[in-house]
């Protein structure tokens, strides 16, 4: 099978070098599902792509696409990578009749929305994985720990959607000697939930979850923390222009770099590594927001501090 | 999932719309790559301590809280420089660097941008002061300086800028009761209510006791305060204020000219707020206020066989429209401009000796530059143009350095010129004494203003330091002063046919000058120990002004929190030798302790506290008066948020 494999993959190589190009029976192809064709998707499946030919070049036929385009008439492919939770769903539910469905690695998906839809079973066969979107609850721990010392109490909103992000978290704050406030928005709305957390923590750090972080809620829970001179910590560069103090976030390309390190070290046939977080990432501070505030951050020296403890 | 179910006999729009609500609160990569509004745009935003124009002191929440204040005057003290004592039990009054005025009229005070500064008779804030709720306080900036570039006239001897709570932060009720020594006796209730966009508040308060012994000063001040804050929009920030109330004060010595008597201020407000934030880097203020306020002194004085009735009562009015609009240019320069039109009404015939509402306009004229050539400068240059219906057109600018010559260190130097701006009294004031059994006879005559006067104007040179270290948790905010004083106002006698009344006049003021400092340290977790001193000089050729502040004025604050959640705070205030002006003695050293111990406790969803608090601990001094002293009292707190 790998001799046969290898020898298809030479003759097609010719005509593979191009992005898109047209499939060549025998090649390794490798379909990336698009949940959308442009921005943070495209971008994340440009730098995948980039990883993986730079070690492998012209070993691949790419098709890359939006997730409603692909069909499962055509010849499999080998390999599936799904761009967003959309992509994954999709190419979930397009093999979902297939006994032997090519292997799934879903990037740039948050946890929670990819363990909502996995197939628990395809997970524990080693083919579907997933290089996340979130960061690990430790190193968001760290972050807080790092650019605010004095801080033990740290506070963050969930619904039923997110509550799950609990337990990790909780657990990275123990170990740091910090406390880790939960609040549920319940039937009576955000604002209680807030009002309460915000009376006892030192920071609130946002959690992904439409149902209490999206831009409207935003707005509210920016200014009603600033007030109490309670600092956020957001999850995308987006919070950091809003007015949180600090985000952690990985780019879209650091995701789909990783996604094609996992890639490229699967494809010589080997079983997909479990999930993983992202292992690149980047921290925003917003000067206005510290300097008001009166903290002291620099966002090169915060990043390269985080980045340092997490090398071996 | 029952939208699934549904799908056979629904079209697909149908689907998608009943769907989007299930969809829509689940997580997936869009809410990391979603845009939001910039919400907390730097006009937004508190301007750091280290890049304001002037030295500022923040008390905050908690400080107040802990503070055992029941005034915003006791609060007051803790700031570097100033000064706090009482006329009388019922009339407590901070004042900045020199005890000039008894009345708080060298003082501005903005409460949410509206000023309290009361221009009817003699310029007054302390009432205004007296008025305010300490619960409904977020925090009270203290600008220890003058600014009339931009506070406009009154800006003179330290700006107080409060800052109440927002409706949205005050949901829920609150109750509050508080007894103790001196008939003490203060309740506030509160309820607030609403949700994101919208949130209400409305606080009743009262406040009571019997003052000092041996002095007929009690004071009863009631208020009802309404504020709500609505955000239409991520762009729009609506506030609305009314509020009412009445302070009784005692007032009076006892003796035929000044008998014992309560002088009771009723007074009404409207606040009328729209900030809207036009980019991320621009903000435009909509303001408008209307208040009234009614005043109410009336006594019969006697002299041997004459007998005459002494009124101060009137009414007076103000309303203000403002605007201002606010924008960064780029990421070294901010500008601020705006203009503000002001129109105030006076009637009082005692005081006025006319039936006729009496009135003036203002209207002012702003605007001010924040230019970051280097990151480490911070040069802010300002001005206000003020025109005044009777004194004309007045200008003040404003001109400060900040430094930053190492990260969390801070040095500033800054040039200002501040005006005060004559009363209605000083300006239009004519009060005659008639005989009380044949009002036609003329005894006396108190005051005739020549309507001469101009603003007392202040120039102030400064040099700052503000420190920061991280390391130890230690504040350091210094200040050293150069405060030349001119055209102070007097009551000066002339004669006018029999009588000799009094008229405002002005004449070369004092030079004020010296340093002041406050350490802030945080040594251990749930230690923080501040120190705030000043040390005054005055220079005028005049003994007695001489005198009108102390050489050393300290306040020491002691915050600790100790095993079972209590909560300990001591006070330490003391002030060398001085004398106030307006009719106070030179008063010998006074120092005074004040103690509390606090429980704060949750019971279920009920959050609360009981507090006790001592104030004098050791035993009481002098204030104001050789026969006044500030007695040992101590009084019980209740407070329940549920």
């Amino acid at each position: 099978m790998r001799r046969r494999f290898f020898t298809l993959l030479a003759t097609a190589c010719l005509c593979l070098m191009t992005y898109g190009s047209a499939s060549a029976a025998g090649a390794v192809s490798i379909w990336v599902a698009l949940s959308e064709t442009g921005g943070a998707h495209a971008e994340a499946a440009e730098a995948l792509r980039a990883e993986v030919e730079q070690a492998q070049p012209g070993r691949i036929e790419w098709r890359i696409a939006h997730w409603s385009q692909f069909s499962s008439s055509v010849p499999e492919p080998h390999w599936i990578v799904a761009v967003g939770t959309a992509a994954q769903r999709g190419m979930q539910e397009l093999f979902a009749g297939d006994p032997t469905p090519p292997p799934l690695l879903a990037i740039l998906v948050p946890r929670l929305a990819f363990e909502r839809i996995a197939d628990p079973a395809r997970l524990r066969g080693g083919s579907l994985s997933a290089v996340f979107l979130d960061q690990p609850p430790a190193r968001q721990l760290e972050l807080i720990r790092l650019a605010l010392p004095a801080v033990r109490n740290v506070g963050i909103l969930v619904s039923a959607e997110s509550k799950a992000h609990g337990s990790g978290l909780e657990k990275a704050a123990r170990e740091r000697g910090m406390r880790l406030a939960t609040s549920l928005v319940g039937q009576e709305g955000l604002f209680p939930a807030l009002q309460s957390l915000l009376a006892e923590v030192e920071v609130l750090l946002a959690l992904p979850d439409p149902a209490v972080f999206n831009s409207q809620s935003a707005a509210n829970i920016l200014t009603a923390a600033y007030r109490r001179h309670v600092p956020l910590v957001g999850f995308s560069p987006a919070y950091v222009k809003a007015g949180a103090l600090l985000a952690l976030y990985s780019t879209p390309a650091q995701v789909g770099t990783r996604g094609g390190e996992v890639l490229r070290q699967t494809l010589p046939g080997k079983l997909l590594p479990p999930p993983q977080w992202p292992r690149e990432f980047a921290v925003a501070v917003n000067q206005d927001v510290a300097r008001s505030l009166g903290f002291a951050l620099d966002q090169s020296q915060l990043g390269e501090q985080m980045r340092q403890r997490e090398r071996p | 999932m029952p939208c699934r179910r549904l799908l056979a006999v629904l079209s697909a729009p149908t689907f998608a719309a009943l769907c989007s609500c299930v969809f829509a609160q689940e997580v997936s990569e869009k809410d990391y790559f979603g845009d939001l509004p910039v919400v907390l745009s730097v006009s937004r935003l508190a301007q750091p301590l280290d890049e304001t124009p002037g030295a500022v002191t923040v008390i905050d929440r908690e400080l107040i809280r802990r503070s055992g204040a029941r005034e915003v005057a006791e609060v007051l003290r803790l700031v570097p420089g100033f000064l706090l004592t009482y006329r009388n039990g019922a009339n407590p009054q901070a004042a900045y660097h020199a005890g000039m005025d008894t009345y708080g009229s060298r003082m501005q005070v903005y409460v949410d941008g509206r000023s309290i500064y009361s221009s009817f008779y003699l310029g007054d804030t302390h009432v205004g002061l007296r008025g305010l709720v300490l619960e409904d306080i977020e925090r009270i900036e203290v600008l220890r300086g003058s600014n009339s570039a931009s506070f406009g006239a009154n800006a003179f001897l330290g700006v107080v800028n409060i800052v109440t709570r927002n409706a949205a932060d005050t949901h829920g009720a609150m109750l509050s009761a508080t007894m103790g020594d001196k008939g003490i006796n203060d309740n506030v209730a509160r309820i607030g209510w609403g949700d994101e966009k919208a949130s209400f508040r409305i606080t009743g308060a009262r406040r009571g006791d019997r003052g000092f012994n041996n002095n007929y000063d009690d004071s009863h001040v009631s208020r009802l305060q309404f504020r709500a804050d609505l955000m239409p929009t991520v762009k729009d920030d609506v506030m609305i204020q009314f509020g009412a109330g009445e302070t009784s004060r005692g007032e009076g010595v006892g003796i035929g000219t000044n008998p014992f008597r309560s002088s009771i201020n009723a007074d009404a407000h409207l606040l009328l707020r729209w900030q809207r934030q036009l980019t991320p880097d621009q903000q435009f203020e909509l303001r408008f206020v209307h208040e009234r306020e009614a005043p109410k002194d009336t006594f019969i004085a006697t002299a041997g066989p004459i007998s005459a009735l002494v009124d101060t009562s009137g009414e007076g009015q103000r309303t203000e429209l403002g605007l201002q609009h606010s924008l960064r240019l780029d990421e070294a320069m901010r500008v601020v401009w705006g203009g503000e039109w002001r129109y105030e009404t006076a009637r009082s015939k005692p005081v006025f000796f006319t039936s006729d509402t009496i009135s003036l306009h203002q209207w002012r004229g702003f605007g001010s530059v924040e230019w970051r050539p280097h990151p480490q400068w911070l040069l802010q240059a300002g001005g206000m143009y003020e025109g005044h219906s009777y004194t004309g057109g007045t200008f003040s600018p404003r001109l400060t350095a900040n430094f930053h010559a190492l990260p969390d260190h801070t040095l500033r130097a800054g040039i200002t010129k501040s005006q005060r701006a004559p009363t209605f009294y000083e300006l239009r004031g004519d009060s005659r004494l008639y005989l009380l059994t044949a009002p036609a006879t003329q005894v006396a005559w108190t005051f005739l203003a020549s309507g001469n006067v101009k603003p007392e104007t202040l120039i102030t040179h400064e040099l700052g330091y503000l420190g920061r270290f991280r390391q130890i948790n230690l504040s350091v905010d210094a200040r050293a002063f150069v405060e030349r004083m001119n055209n102070r106002v007097w009551f000066s006698a002339r004669t006018v046919g029999a009588f000799t009344p009094n008229d405002a006049v002005n004449r070369p003021g004092s030079h004020i000058h010296g340093v002041e400092y406050q350490f802030d340290w945080r040594p251990f977790s749930g230690t923080r120990l501040m120190l705030a001193e000043a040390i005054t000089r005055i220079a005028s050729g005049d003994a007695a002004e001489e005198r009108e502040a102390p050489d050393r004025n300290t306040s020491l604050t002691w915050l600790q929190r100790l095993p079972g959640d209590l909560e300990f705070t001591a006070i330490s205030t003391a002030t060398t030798p001085f004398k106030w002006a307006g009719g106070g003695d030179l008063i010998n050293t006074p120092r005074r302790l004040d103690v509390r111990l606090g429980k704060p406790f949750t019971f279920g969803a009920t959050r609360g506290e009981a507090s006790i608090t001592v104030q004098a601990i050791n035993g009481g001094h002098q204030v104001y008066k050789l026969n006044q002293r500030f007695d040992r009292r101590a009084f019980a707190t209740l407070r329940l948020d549920f």
